[in-house]
């Protein structure tokens, strides 16, 4: 059965409505009795039905593409990955700082270069490792820089001792030591140096140039309270601001303002229970200069 | 993110231009539409479900000439549509009792799109019969029967020399495709199948 262009034009003009009135009359009479119009308007109307339909499932076909379990963003999995990890930086970062200076006697790990600087062994300052290699070579610093790290000291426990000491007198040569003596004085022990950027070794006085430095004022400060007769007595430079205080696990324990008439923490947590013993961390961050001041606090009871 | 006026999706659409369309309306609307019926009790799945026979509706509406591209706001027709179809849906299934009332938007006169869509049988079969005609021939039938597309339109959009050209292969294309038909008893079958169903 061959199939007329010129018919599929009429038939298509006929569905469409546009042919006129002597036209549409003679199409239908003609349909009545032409079989071959018959079915070629039949499948006229189903091919147009076909590529219509064809058209409909090539859009369901580009929705269905698209991804739709995909969870808000809030929600996803690479945000959760983003959350853990940030926790986990924090909390890494929280540690190191704990364990990076100025760490108290039962750290054994701690890296330490001690030094007295006097026969009493009662005055240290607190300097980094690296500044103990770099300070062979370095001229005494003034008495201004090393104040406030005096200052410091006169609210640490009695029974902290300093990751690294320096005399304040340049004419004692260097010493490491893991310090293992009573608070404040410094120990008897074989001087060694544990550092990560300082090999583990005797250090050798003769040939030792005599070092003298005094750090600036300490960023990452670690102090120990023996509570509850001792509360953590704010050094000088935490007058006015806030203070963030987290546990072991990063959970928040205490937000404190200061605004300079705050003296101590007395070991309080925000709903004013005392914290049991552990180590903590804080985040000083002082409102007029914005700088921040971070370390550990190491409660016992 | 595909940024196009709605003036421009309205336009797209009725002149067969809807892959770029659709995926702006999947990262415009479905977001907000998700939201709505997530919020209400509803699951992704809905969402989806939802999102999808909204699109489907919206572009017969389009393709039927029922939507203006003028002062049309898709983004808020959208989501009165949806938000219409949900209502629709948790009525019918009787989930809960919902005290929605419908948007004063009229939407749910239209006959069910997925009714008309094929499943993938037939449509695999289909997209056989008319990938013999060749791309060219299918996409001229495409513009004529489903975006119903002038000859002169059709001329400037697939570069004929002129309307005349355009109408003359457009009806051999319609030749070919009903003998196509003819020939394919597995396609009539299926057709047949339907139509009693």
């Amino acid at each position: 059965m061959s199939i007329e262009l010129k018919d599929i034009e009429l038939i298509d003009r006929y569905l469409s409505g546009s042919l006129d009135a002597a036209s549409k009359e003679a199409f239908t009479t003609r349909l009545q009795s032409d079989a071959s119009l018959q079915q070629l308007l039949s499948d006229v109307k189903s091919t147009n039905e076909l590529v219509k339909a064809n058209e409909f499932a090539k859009v369901q076909v580009q929705l269905d593409s698209f991804s739709y379990d995909a969870a808000p963003w809030w929600q996803s999995n690479v945000t959760k990955y983003l959350a853990v990890a940030g926790v986990a930086a924090v909390v890494t970062t929280a540690v190191w700082l704990s364990s990076s200076d100025d760490k108290p006697v039962p750290v054994k790990e701690n890296k330490t270069v001690v030094q007295p600087s006097s026969p009493k062994g009662q005055q240290f300052s607190v300097v980094q490792p690296e500044e103990v290699q770099s300070a062979t070579n370095t001229k005494p610093k003034t008495k201004e820089q090393s104040a406030p790290v005096k200052e410091d000291q006169n609210w640490i426990a009695p029974s902290i001792v300093p990751d690294v000491f320096v005399p304040q007198e340049n004419s004692v040569p260097v010493l490491s030591s893991t310090p293992t003596g009573p608070a404040g004085v410094p120990p008897q022990q074989d001087p060694v140096v544990s550092s990560p950027s300082t090999v583990k070794t005797k250090v050798d006085s003769s040939n030792t140039p005599p070092v003298l430095l005094t750090p600036e004022v300490p960023v990452k400060k670690d102090f120990y309270v023996q509570l509850p007769n001792q509360y953590w007595v704010y050094p000088d430079y935490m007058k006015n601001g806030n203070l963030h205080i987290v546990n072991e696990s990063g959970a928040v324990i205490n937000d404190l303002t200061l605004n300079g008439s705050n003296e101590s923490w007395n070991g309080a947590d925000r709903y004013g229970n005392t914290v049991p013993s552990g180590l903590y961390f804080y985040k000083f961050t002082d409102a007029d200069s914005g700088k921040i001041y971070t370390g550990s606090i190491t409660v016992v009871y | 993110m595909l940024k196009i006026s709605d003036r421009d999706i309205v336009l797209q659409l009725r002149s067969g231009d809807r892959e770029k369309v659709i995926q702006h309306l999947y990262q415009t609307s479905f977001p907000k539409i998700r939201s709505y019926i997530v919020s209400r009790g509803g699951s992704r799945e809905d969402a989806r479900d939802v999102f999808q026979d909204t699109v489907m509706v919206f572009f017969r509406k389009v393709t039927e000439g029922l939507i203006s591209e003028d002062g049309m706001n898709v983004p808020a027709y959208m989501m009165n549509m949806a938000k219409n179809r949900w209502i629709d849906k948790i009525r019918r299934d009787q989930k809960i009792q919902y005290t929605d009332e419908y948007y004063p938007f009229d939407d749910r006169t239209s006959n069910d799109v997925e009714d008309q869509a094929l499943d993938k049988e037939r449509s695999k079969i289909i997209d056989q019969v008319l990938d013999s005609l060749g791309e060219r021939c299918s996409e001229l039938l495409r513009l004529v029967i489903f975006y119903d597309m002038s000859m002169k339109e059709i001329a400037e959009k697939m570069k004929f020399s002129g309307e005349d050209s355009a109408k003359t292969q457009h009806y051999k294309c319609r030749q070919k495709l009903i003998q196509q038909y003819r020939d394919n008893k597995i396609l009539k079958e299926l057709l047949s199948k339907q139509d009693e169903h």
